[in-house]
């Protein structure tokens, strides 16, 4: 398989990337990083949901 | 160091040195035991998927009583207050659907109404994780509603109560392992999931017989599906795996055996994106389970292309003897003894193929010994045992 098939529109472990989130707050005034970590550990949990239902349900 | 956790080390350490075609001080017995754990215990198929609690009791006790050397944690997977809660509609529950002492079903959809259309290609190819949220999941469930289509209360509760279910679970593992190894001594067989992309296409979205025209109608379709599943398939296995990198992520096999594709189709569809992601994990450090369900020795040409040692090749219903000599010195092996003579055999007809199968294949190690498909409640109690000693009997190097 070539690599360009294998590139993904959304990539494994995102449902709604921190990018299209952070859309709703405007300016963050703080520690951006830090709040996209966070946020994107939640919003893998949402992706396991997904795709856990799936694989193994 | 307690005389329990002493035992589970000398038991990891059988397991994992046959995983990697070693030869242990014993052969490893490894049973893939699902709900013949209730029938051991005294319970019922309702029991052990409706309370996870009570399967992992049921668990707990042939670990006790039996003289296994690994086991999965649960092999009842799938939890039926799960399915409840995420109001998955293609499962046929024990004590609901189907009688309490029936192994609970999964109900394939008919043609015209799979969870994934024939026009559905493209957007699954352009992002399947959008995809499984906004077509996938409202259909495979009774109550989520797609976008476009009105809201309702079922439909907020069916998203919170499923995504709690799933955590009350996967949360619960933890404590069940950490029982296994200081109550009784035996290892986690498995970590992690993986199912190829073919099978989950097959089994999940198109269903088999619409993917068998597909095949033919709209190939170049298949292919990119598959394609697109790939790398989040390889994903999930990653995260799901054991961080100390000794247990195998479980891939189960559908679809690839004989006669369900021909050689040609399992060459061009089926096998190219599962190499991928087994070669990929394997970069990782991460061993593959290729727990190959029905007949798949006219497939070993391709096994064979896999990395020494990259999987445990477990046989259903092939030819264990043939498995040895094609892949016997790059894989180790397990299964072999068929779940019929486990359910119908005698305790002498169990002993002398256990014989057979340890003098054919376990010379030189790199062999554990399982049933040739998962135990459900068909399987004598007795036969289990027999099976177990005779490995003990026969299994000493």
């Amino acid at each position: 398989m070539s690599e360009e098939k294998k590139q993904c529109k959304r990539p494994p472990g995102t449902c709604l990337s921190w990018e299209e989130a952070k859309q709703r707050y405007g300016e963050i005034k703080g520690n951006e990083e830090q709040i996209q970590n966070i946020w994107e550990q939640n919003d893998a949990e949402a992706y396991d949901y997904l795709w856990q239902c799936l694989l193994s349900f | 160091m307690s005389d329990m956790e002493t035992l589970y080390q000398q038991k990891m350490n059988r397991y994992f040195t046959a995983m990697r075609n070693g030869k242990p001080d014993m052969v490893p017995i490894r049973p893939f035991a699902a709900e013949v754990t209730a029938v051991h215990a005294g319970m019922t198929c309702q029991d052990v998927t409706q309370d996870y609690n009570l399967a992992f009791e049921a668990m707990l006790k042939c670990c006790r009583d039996f003289d296994w050397d690994a086991t999965v944690p649960n092999m009842v997977y799938v939890w039926t207050g799960l399915v409840q809660s995420a109001a998955l509609n293609y499962y046929a529950m024990p004590g609901v659907q189907i009688p309490p002492t029936t192994g609970f079903q999964y109900i394939e959809p008919p043609e015209n109404r799979a969870n994934m259309r024939e026009e559905d290609y493209d957007e699954l190819i352009e992002d399947p994780t959008a995809f499984l949220a906004d077509r996938w999941l409202p259909r495979v469930t009774h109550t989520i509603q797609g976008p476009g289509e009105p809201n309702t209360f079922a439909n907020n509760i069916t998203l919170l109560s499923g995504m709690a279910a799933m955590k009350n679970y996967f949360n619960a593992y933890g404590p069940h392992i950490s029982r296994l190894r200081s109550e009784t001594g035996t290892p986690c067989a498995i970590a992690g999931i993986l199912k190829s992309p073919f099978d989950i296409l097959a089994d999940k979205l198109r269903g088999y017989r619409a993917l068998c025209m597909d095949m033919f109608t709209k190939p170049e379709k298949v292919t990119a599906a598959c394609e697109a599943l790939t790398p989040h398939l390889l994903y999930v296995a990653k995260r799901t795996s054991d961080p100390a990198k000794q247990l195998p992520v479980a891939l189960w096999l559908h679809r690839g055996c004989v006669p369900f594709l021909s050689p040609s189709q399992f060459e061009k569809f089926f096998w190219p994106p599962l190499k991928h992601i087994i070669c990929e994990l394997w970069k990782d450090g991460i061993q593959t389970l290729f727990y190959a369900e029905g007949t798949w020795n006219p497939n070993l040409k391709y096994i064979k292309e896999l990395p020494e040692q990259s999987i445990i090749y477990h046989v259903d219903r092939g030819d264990i003897f043939e498995v040895h000599r094609e892949v016997g010195h790059k894989f180790c092996l397990s299964g072999g003894i068929p779940n019929d003579l486990l359910a119908f055999g005698t305790p002498e007809d169990i002993r002398e193929h256990v014989k057979k199968v340890i003098h054919g294949v376990a010379g030189d190690g790199g062999y554990i010994c399982d049933a040739s498909a998962i135990m459900q409640d068909d399987t004598k109690i007795e036969n289990l045992r027999t099976m177990c000693e005779a490995v003990r009997e026969f299994g000493q190097y």
